[in-house]
């Protein structure tokens, strides 16, 4: 089964595609010819080992909000997540599914807006996470009812954690 | 011999005295200030002392505390390292008034050779070259000073006497600006060290910085290590250096230890220090100043000399103990080279760049020494200065030196903030350096760092690494087995950790950083 990742690099893009079969890991840049390699990670988070066309590539990989920071051969290699670029320009961020808002970067909530019962609106600000010495609001995706809160306001959470479920409403109009 | 020795000091310079004092069998206590807290230093001391905030002033530059600190811990004695309070007669003197000794020369000689129209007289009493030149320049009598000048001859350079560090530094070349660069030298001298005296030097370039390891005792004796060059400098910092120079002679070697051991007899020195000097392309060489504390590069010089251990010799003669009197003679055996690793970086003009160390692999193998600060997880503090450890090598010539630092740049690996590693292997491929010759301003004159490229096979590799971690992390999350490659159980359970997040930690200062 292949997995598809749109990256960036320096303002490039690519669409890398790994494919892991029986025979090994391929992987293909931009649809070109698709590459074996020969891949394994340590027990230290991170670092990564790579034998290549039998040149070994040793680098230490670390998340970031928006992609990955890699450091290689003592320098550094900014790999950004295509979308994540692109959503970051443009404001919004969330890849909840409609019904959940959750955590987009680990750090502390410091503040929740909303109770169950209220109404919120897209854009409408329900969070605070403290991340790195920055405030950084939650937005409300779509509109509608907070029915259940998840977190409590001074919590740490990670990336990914639901804060609230809201009862999706069609029509703005609504209480 | 003492029994406990305070070491003021952090980073890599607080590890090389522990590790001598622990051969010796003496107890060590460290100082730390609050973001050091995770230092190697403060973990492998017997004892250790928190002494204040982040802020230098409020904890390496204290001098109350750290004598506090002492005093506390029961130290018989206290090793201040370089920088920070090594070379501050008030803290000199304040360990003697709390009958600690400093591991260091005394105030007296620290002040005496510090003002440098005041150490220029004490090295012309003792036949000691100086840069010919002109004491005590009175900035308000012009035509005196015009005179002065003429005699010193243009080039010159206008010099604070309390200056230090490139500042209160002008150079003139024509007799019409003389008057210009006197007012601000000396003003900017008066306002930097509260002391507007000024002298004229002439100015020697093209320059080598050529320097003398001196280890001076209590009973009148100096021994003389041969010298190291350290003509690689960026703004007047050294960045690389070796034992010995490839521009001094036997003979002039001779000289040069005979002028530096003349040097510290002269000023009443005592414990080790150097002697630094410039030395023009004829072997023509002029005291610029004595250095009164252990260097950054005192590694080069031990290589070369047999192993000596100078921070064993500084603590003996500290103790009373008596060193050969004249040139040891027991080198410079093959060749030495230091460099500085520092977090800057050097695509981006050398600015600074601290952090987290994610992971780092030290080199290893015949010659190799790698004095340093660096684990994997530090959180590099940004209150200090950018030296995160000195890596250093020893071969038979300077070729094979040459040879095995390069080899010894490919085997560091430091994951985290950029480094000057690039740096440094592009200056051992140079063909200037890598014939000797180089001169103080070569580097910022004749040498630039080539743009960063990054080829198409580092490109696609670190896509495929990239891809691999989303892969990796998406099935870390969904409980799916990992599985990118044929291996065991074990290296999936070990791989299993490898997608965890770097994150930070509520330490209550906030600057430690750990991984979940």
């Amino acid at each position: 089964m292949a997995s598809r990742y749109p990256l960036t690099i320096d303002d490039v893009n690519y669409i890398v595609e790994v494919n892991v079969g029986d025979d090994g890991v391929f992987v293909t840049v931009d649809g070109g010819e698709p590459f074996k390699i020969d891949v394994t990670t340590s027990g230290l988070p991170g670092l990564m080992s790579i034998i290549y066309s039998e040149s070994n590539w040793l680098g230490y990989v670390v998340p970031e909000s928006d992609g990955w920071r890699i450091s290689h051969n003592n320098k550094q290699f900014r790999v950004m997540s295509t979308q994540a670029t692109k959503k970051s320009r443009n404001g919004a961020g969330s890849e909840d599914p409609p019904g959940k808002i959750s955590v987009p970067l680990a750090g502390v909530l410091t503040e929740i807006r909303v109770g169950v019962g209220d109404a919120i609106e897209s854009g409408d600000t329900v969070a605070v996470i403290e991340a790195m010495k920055m405030q950084n609001e939650i937005k409300a995706p779509g509109n509608g009812i907070v029915t259940e809160i998840h977190l409590e306001s001074g919590a740490r959470a990670e990336k990914g954690d639901v804060i609230l479920d809201y009862e999706v409403s069609e029509s703005k109009d609504l209480p | 011999m003492f029994k406990r020795i305070l070491i003021a000091n952090r980073g890599e310079i607080a590890l090389r005295v522990q590790r001598t004092c622990r051969e010796l069998g003496i107890k060590t206590v460290a100082v730390y200030s609050e973001p050091d807290r995770n230092l190697l230093h403060v973990r492998q001391a017997d004892t250790a002392v928190h002494i204040g905030d982040g802020p230098a002033t409020e904890s390496y530059l204290n001098i109350e505390k750290i004598i506090q600190a002492a005093l506390d811990s029961g130290a018989d004695a206290i090793h201040p390292g370089y920088g920070f309070l090594s070379e501050n007669a008030d803290f000199a003197n304040a360990c003697v008034d709390a009958n600690i000794t400093f591991i260091g020369p005394s105030g007296d000689a620290m002040k005496n050779l510090g003002d440098k129209v005041s150490a220029r007289r004490i090295m012309e009493d003792a036949d000691v070259p100086i840069v010919p030149g002109a004491n005590d320049v009175d900035p308000a009598d012009l035509a005196a000073a015009a005179a002065s000048a003429d005699r010193v001859g243009f080039p010159l350079l206008v010099k604070a006497s309390a200056g230090g560090g490139g500042r209160g530094i002008r150079l003139v070349e024509k007799p019409e600006d003389l008057e210009n660069a006197m007012r601000l030298a000396s003003s900017e001298a008066s306002s930097s060290f509260g002391n507007a005296t000024i002298f004229f030097e002439r100015f020697v370039s093209p320059a080598r910085h050529i320097e003398v390891q001196i280890v001076a005792d209590s009973h009148g004796n100096v021994s003389a290590f041969g010298e190291r060059e350290c003509s690689v400098q960026r703004r007047n910092q050294k960045v690389l250096e070796e034992a010995p120079s490839i521009a001094v002679t036997p003979e002039i070697r001779k000289r040069l230890c005979a002028a530096a051991i003349a040097a510290a007899k002269g000023s009443g020195y005592q414990n080790a220090g150097t002697v630094e000097f410039l030395m023009n392309n004829n072997g023509e060489f002029y005291f610029l100043e004595v250095n009164a504390r252990l260097q950054v590069e005192h590694p080069v010089t031990e290589l070369v000399y047999g192993g000596v251990d100078l921070v064993a010799l500084q603590i003996a003669v500290a103790a009373g103990g008596t060193v050969s009197d004249g040139l040891v003679d027991s080198g410079p055996i093959g060749w030495a080279i230091e460099c500085r690793i520092n977090g800057e970086d050097p695509y981006e003009n050398f600015r600074p760049s601290l952090g987290l160390i994610d992971y780092v692999e030290y080199p290893n193998g015949p010659g190799v020494r790698f004095d340093s600060m660096l684990f994997s997880g530090l959180d590099v503090p940004v209150f200090y200065d950018s030296l995160l450890g000195k890596l250093i090598v020893w071969a038979e010539t300077r070729d094979l030196a040459i040879q095995r630092m390069q080899r010894a740049l490919q085997d560091l690996v430091i994951s985290g903030p950029q480094t000057n590693i690039p740096f440094h292997r592009e200056l051992m491929n140079n063909p200037d350096f890598q014939a000797g010759d180089i001169h103080t301003n070569w580097l910022e004159n004749n040498f630039s760092m080539p743009v960063e490229t990054k080829t198409e096979n580092e490109l696609n590799l670190a896509l495929a690494a990239a891809a691999i971690a989303s892969l990796l992390k998406s099935q870390n999350a969904t409980g799916q087995a990992m599985s990118v490659s044929r291996s065991s159980k074990w290296t999936a359970a070990a791989r299993k950790n490898g997608t965890q997040e770097v994150v930070i930690s509520s330490g209550e200062s906030g600057w430690r950083r750990g991984i979940r």
